[in-house]
């Protein structure tokens, strides 16, 4: 288990470095309120003008909820790491990862998930915080089943998105300069994972593509089946879908990667 | 009065150089430049899938119906470009620049400080991509509403922009003026920032309460809610009148906390 080691390592060291930027991240925090104040306020507004009390399949409660959750869950499973693969690259660090006994992908995902910790531990606060005024106040239920293959999935989405960046991090190695790609690949995946609007929203056939693409195995899904829409068949259902695309882009990433490392040029070392 | 129209057009022929020089560097890196416009689009993607979600809803929110919002949301679009490529970009650097002491060679050129630390650089992607988007919708949205193509509807709709820019410019240059006392001021300038946001929608659609505010308090709403509501007719007189004297409260105000600021640099690297 000594291999075992320097992951704990680089966890740990991800885990002080996110604590050291607490702060950071606090105000992260209420500069992502506002996306859901404004879409409140968009929501009532459009179901208050409705004459019908359910609109592409949620109540007025049920896409309020939705939204929150939204919020909360695309900040859990956010990844940020490709900047620091892209510093990497770009200056030459990437050389030592190439001579030392560390594998570079485990590496990432120790760190990654290191530094997650904190937060995603904070906003799981606040998430059940969120489930118990829905639950006082609106009257909606949870089912503790629900919440089990919520905390499932949930780990998988962290899972699945931090592959799907990995891969995406690749494009360091033939672009140098690649900061402002990235961002706009985080944005367009925020919006096709459920993270702004419920999927629905957007039709049957735009729900029909995202159920074969991975983005919504990030939000949506554990939304969904944390709010009690998605249970049963259709829930194994999914996590079978998230675990295909989690050994997909696994391998996607590993062949990117192989053909990434042959372009490298070491720059700055 | 002739000293002042001499000072406005050096600054105005200085201000073409600044535009041609940001797209001569810009255009040296091209694929930043093309990853600028990726982001951009990216954005851009996210503010119109309220615009489908406003559309496929098919509602009339508090007199507004969804090609007005259009409307509104196409204004928001367009001056996003305006305050993305021509302020943020320079507001964003104004810290470093009091940070570091790079602000000293600006103090010793012939021009005013301000107009060359917060103007100098221009953004052609940001800015390109935005309000030609912006344009687009508010196209469509005024033919769609059937809204009289005067002079008058044109000619206030355009000069409500031009207001909404110098609002902007000094709503959002200010929480950036504290940099002169606080080294580091990036955490209130990334909560400022997603203020802009509050516009993304009309502010018809929030309390009456947080529409004052937004109107009289932190002028956030005039900015992109007062061109649309000038073409639509929907403009009482209270926010014209307003809208007439806001910017030159601001301007005042930025002048004097800015004059404030310069006396208290201090050369922070030197």
């Amino acid at each position: 288990m000594r291999w075992l080691k320097k992951y704990t390592q680089s966890f740990l060291l991800g885990f002080e470095t996110a604590l050291e930027y607490r702060a950071n991240f606090l105000l992260s925090l209420v500069s992502a309120a506002y996306p859901i104040f404004i879409q409140t306020f968009l929501w009532t507004a459009i179901y208050n003008a409705s004459s019908e009390g359910d609109l592409y399949g949620y109540t007025f409660r049920q896409m309020i909820a939705y939204t929150f959750m939204a919020g909360l869950i695309t900040r859990i499973v956010r990844s940020g790491f490709e900047y620091e693969i892209m510093n990497d690259v770009k200056s030459g660090k990437y050389s030592k990862f190439m001579v030392q006994p560390v594998g570079y992908f485990a590496y990432r995902l120790a760190s990654f998930f290191g530094n997650k910790l904190p937060g995603q531990l904070m906003i799981l606060g606040i998430l059940v915080v969120l489930l118990a005024g829905l639950s006082v106040f609106w009257g909606l239920t949870f089912q503790l089943a629900s919440i089990l293959a919520f905390l499932v999935t949930l780990l998988l989405a962290v899972m699945l998105n931090f592959l799907i960046f990995y891969c995406v991090s690749a494009i360091s190695f033939w672009i140098i300069e690649v900061g402002f790609l990235f961002e706009a690949i985080r944005i367009i995946t925020v919006l096709l994972s459920g993270g702004i609007f419920p999927l629905e929203v957007f039709g049957e056939r735009f729900v029909q593509v995202m159920n074969i693409l991975p983005f919504k195995y990030t939000v949506n899904y554990p939304i969904n089946v944390l709010t009690g829409k998605i249970t049963g068949a259709e829930l194994f259902q999914g996590l079978g879908i998230q675990c295909l695309w989690i050994g997909l882009t696994y391998i996607l990433a590993n062949l990117l990667w192989r053909v990434g490392n042959r372009r490298y040029v070491a720059v700055g070392g | 009065m002739r000293n002042l129209l001499r000072e406005l057009k050096k600054h105005f022929l200085i201000y073409i150089l600044f535009v041609k020089n940001s797209i001569m560097a810009q255009m040296e890196y091209r694929f930043n430049f093309i990853g600028n416009l990726a982001m951009e689009s990216g954005y851009l993607l996210v503010k119109l899938s309220y615009v489908m979600v406003v559309y496929r809803s098919n509602v009339t929110i508090n007199g507004l119906t969804p090609d007005a919002i259009l409307l509104f949301i196409g204004t928001f679009v367009a001056l996003t470009g305006v305050y993305a490529g021509m302020f943020m970009i320079n507001m964003y650097g104004l810290r470093n620049k009091i940070k570091d002491g790079d602000l000293d060679i600006i103090l010793t050129k012939p021009v005013s400080v301000q107009f060359m630390a917060t103007l100098r650089q221009v953004d052609l992607g940001l800015f390109s991509v935005d309000v030609i988007a912006g344009a687009v919708m508010v196209i469509i949205a005024w033919n769609r509403l059937g809204i009289p193509v005067t002079f008058l509807t044109i000619g206030g709709y355009l000069g409500f922009i031009a207001l909404s820019c110098v609002v902007s410019y000094c709503l959002f240059l200010l929480p950036q003026i504290l940099s002169f006392w606080l080294m580091n001021t990036s955490a209130i300038a990334e909560i400022t920032d997603s203020f802009w946001d509050f516009n993304n929608m009309p502010m018809d659609i929030y309390t009456n309460w947080i529409k004052q505010i937004g109107v009289f308090v932190l002028p956030i709403f005039v900015i992109t809610n007062f061109p649309p509501m000038f073409a639509l007719g929907k403009m009482p007189p209270a926010y014209m009148a307003w809208a007439l004297v806001l910017p030159f409260i601001l301007l005042a105000v930025v002048r004097a906390a800015w004059s404030k600021g310069l006396r208290s640099y201090s050369s922070a690297s030197s």
